[in-house]
């Protein structure tokens, strides 16, 4: 399915776009179970299973059987495709977090050093005899007063005082 | 705090109705004064001064020895309640089960600011004043790791000899609660900030003797994570919330499976608290909830024949399924829970029945531990790395700690390097060095004592008076004093000083004596200026709030020790041999030389407190008795 594309390559004389564009190659429906393939290769999803899983997500659990069929068929036709999603080869390529810069030069300045917490050591007073012996001091910065200003209770449907209600009684 | 005229009457073992009610304090400085103790037997007594303060012990039960007598008596009865768990026939069986724990601690970081926004932490403040963002999971808030938070995690880490890594990151545990505003807690399962560690236990710490003098406890990792919302209940099902504490930094500190014996367990747990808090990492203690234990059980038979003991937890083997006991507020608790639950699983175990792999809760009182939730409720905790978070690096460069190494050697550090340099003496070493008989020379178990009293506070006070007394007392040219010194005044500072703030009920930070004071009496005493006696008269006079130096005190009061001439000594040594005639040919008839400190008794008791020295009495008695 791959593309080899070269910059001199003339584009208009040998390949036609258009034919190509035209018809799809590859479709997600290919991960997807089909309707004689057996799924064998993925676990029945039983009633209890599934009522464990939405308790662990806190979803309600179906209202019928008709539903909780409709649940589960989609949830086997997930793991399927899960499955052939984990044919790709990923040997010895860590798993990605998250979209972040992680070359060498990014992680250096990401670095905390010394000099990063500076300020916070030398704040700490000293306040014995004994060696090293550092009482740290509650610093209150702007920062700190930007964060905590602004009105914490104010859109709590219950409150109480300076209070958020919450009532777990089960109706 | 108020002496309910009741008890201590009674306890004194006063009867007479018509005795006026004297508290504890004026009692004792009565007795400091040279006034006739108070009597215990019931007859109409007066305060007689005399000239001569001697004692007769018979007469009066101290009041310290009563209240350890009736100590001891309750001790040996709650040795029987206690032996509802420790009992003969538990006994027995212990001998072919072997008990495995595990300890999880969550202590609360001291820091300025939470783990994950800039918003202040607290304790006690009103409620739901120090709330960011992201704290109540306000839509589309992000959060924003402040790394000052690792300053005491740091310390923690390397009070606890681990390994810091260089990388570390955080990861969600999620689970639905109401003091979590997120749905999930920020923590670190995959790869923690400190690991591999370790922490040595002695007989001195509270260990089971079975662990004989020493054990070491290994320590697997210390992870930073988030605390919650603390709630309140009001029965049946309404809850009020405070999100100050959300996102207070917490340390988890996960130890092996090393520990055999719940005594052991509690001293594992009390002693990491004693030294998260001498690095200042942690401020409160278990008593208050800044720590929590969570503890996992499991036995296995000794022999070995048990075809049940196959998992093994971060390499340690053959260990039986473990139950959870969760929220443990006090040591006694801890090594309590451990107990009861021990015996319930052999119990199960004997009778033919399988562990559970459960989280069971334990209640101040209870026998047994109760399960909190079974498997139906088994929560899966669906680790995955928080995208929001990038990784912690802790880096290597070496810099100049410009403000604080300016006036040391002029060192190119790491962070680590610098912290570690820094942190303050461990509980341990402070022992070694109080104990060392070439510098403070004080008893194991005083020197226990002063580390652990007050915070360390106690000790700081202690190590300026010495500090005080070596710098502007010491004479030159006199070996040894130092350590006399020392040790003197560590008597002073735990046991004298002590004693005024338990009579007057004040605590350690209203104390009124000041370091020149104690190191000036101290001072006196040693180079035998004034007696001791007197020298506890300057103190209780002092903490009363008397503004004059010691000195003054000493010579308005007239308390100078004036030590007796040689003729008083031979005057003295003569009445007495005149006067016991059968003593006199005990020793030199019988040659019972011993007999001759019963003189020097006498002679002690004769001449007034303290102002004969029993060094030379005796040299004077054997001059009158022609003894060599």
């Amino acid at each position: 399915m791959s593309r080899k594309t070269s910059s001199t390559h003339n584009f208009s004389s040998s390949l036609d776009i258009d034919a190509l564009l035209s018809k799809p190659s590859w479709s997600v429906r290919l991960l997807l179970p089909t309707a004689d393939s057996q799924n064998n290769d993925v676990p029945a999803i039983t009633s209890d299973h599934l009522h464990h899983l939405l308790r662990l997500s806190a979803l309600p659990f179906p209202q019928s059987a008709d539903e909780e069929a409709k649940m589960a068929n989609t949830l086997e036709s997930q793991l399927h495709f899960v499955k052939e999603i984990r044919q790709v080869n990923t040997k010895d390529i860590q798993p990605l977090r998250s979209i972040r810069d992680e070359t060498v030069k990014a992680e250096k300045e990401i670095e905390i050093v010394l000099s990063s917490l500076q300020n916070t050591i030398t704040e700490e007073d000293k306040v014995s005899a004994l060696p090293g012996r550092e009482r740290k001091k509650r610093v209150v910065t702007n920062a700190t007063q930007e964060a905590e200003y602004w009105n914490v209770i104010g859109s709590a449907d219950r409150k109480s005082g300076k209070y958020f209600i919450v009532d777990s009684a089960k109706d | 705090m108020g002496h309910p005229r009741n008890s201590i009457n009674s306890r004194l073992r006063i009867t007479s109705a018509q005795l006026p009610y004297i508290c504890r304090g004026c009692m004792r400085r009565l007795q400091l004064h040279g006034g006739q103790p108070l009597r215990v037997n019931a007859q109409p007594r007066t305060i007689r001064a005399l000239h001569i303060t001697s004692i007769t012990p018979e007469q009066i039960i101290p009041f310290r020895k009563q209240v350890k007598d009736e100590a001891k008596e309750r001790k040996s009865k709650g040795k029987l309640n206690a032996n509802r768990f420790n009992g003969k026939a538990s006994d027995d069986r212990l001998k072919n089960w072997e008990l495995t724990v595990g300890i999880e601690i969550h202590a609360e970081l001291n820091t300025g600011r939470k783990l994950f926004s800039s918003a202040a932490t607290s304790s006690g403040d009103v409620p739901n004043t120090h709330v960011a963002l992201f704290d109540v999971a306000f839509p589309g808030s992000q959060p924003q790791f402040q790394k000052e938070t690792l300053i005491p995690a740091l310390r923690a880490a390397l009070a606890l000899q681990c390994d810091i890594q260089r990388k570390s990151s955080f990861d969600r545990k999620h689970y639905f609660y109401q003091d979590q505003p997120n749905g999930y807690q920020i923590t670190q399962y995959y790869e923690p900030f400190a690991k591999g560690g370790r922490i040595t236990l002695y007989d001195h710490d509270g260990i089971a003797p079975e662990d004989g003098k020493s054990v070491t406890i290994g320590i697997k990792q210390i992870q930073m994570e988030q605390d919650t919302a603390k709630t309140i209940q009001y029965p049946p099902s309404t809850h009020l919330l405070d999100f100050n504490r959300v996102s207070h930094p917490l340390i988890e500190i996960i130890t092996l499976p090393h520990i055999h014996h719940p005594s052991t367990a509690a001293a594992c747990v009390r002693k990491i608290q004693q030294i998260l808090k001498s690095v200042n990492a942690v401020v409160t203690g278990m008593e208050l909830g800044g720590l929590r234990a969570d503890v996992n059980v499991s036995v296995r038979r000794k022999d070995k024949s048990d075809a049940n003991s196959g998992r093994s937890y971060a390499g340690v083997t053959g260990l039986g399924q473990r139950t959870e006991i969760k929220n443990l507020s006090s040591f006694k608790a801890v090594e309590d829970a451990i107990s009861a639950e021990r015996d319930r699983q052999i119990s199960v175990l004997e009778a033919g029945g399988v562990i559970e792999g459960e989280t069971r809760g334990w209640s101040l009182g209870s026998t047994e531990t109760r399960r909190l939730r079974g498997k139906e409720g088994e929560i899966d905790y669906r680790y995955m790395p928080d995208p929001d978070l990038g990784p912690v690096i802790i880096g290597e460069v070496r810099s100049f700690n410009w403000f604080l190494d300016f006036y040391l050697l002029i060192l190119l550090q790491t962070l680590i390097e610098h912290l570690h340099k820094r942190l303050p003496l461990l509980p341990d070493d402070l022992v070694n060095l109080l104990t060392d008989p070439k510098k403070y020379n004080i008893s194991l178990k005083d020197a226990k004592t002063l580390v652990a009293l007050d915070d360390g506070e106690r000790l700081e006070f202690y190590f300026e008076v010495c500090n005080e007394l070596n710098l502007n007392f010491s004479k030159e040219g006199e070996e040894n004093i130092s350590v006399r010194l020392n040790k003197a005044a560590c008597n002073w500072v735990l046991h004298e000083l002590g004693g005024l703030l338990t009579t007057s009920g004040l605590p350690w930070d209203e104390q009124p004596i000041d370091i020149k004071t104690i190191a000036s009496i101290v001072w006196n005493v040693d180079q035998k200026r004034i007696t001791g006696t007197a020298a506890k008269q300057v103190l209780a006079t002092k903490f009363e709030g008397d503004k004059r130096a010691v000195d003054q005190i000493v010579e308005e009061e007239d308390l100078l020790l004036r030590p007796l001439s040689d003729e008083q000594y031979l005057i003295m040594a003569e009445e007495l041999v005149t006067e016991n005639p059968a003593m006199v040919k005990a020793i030199k008839d019988k040659g019972q030389k011993g007999k001759i400190m019963w003189f020097v008794g006498q002679m002690m008791r004769k001449g007034g407190d303290g102002r004969v020295e029993a060094g030379r009495a005796e040299q004077m008695l054997k001059k009158v008795l022609d003894i060599p």
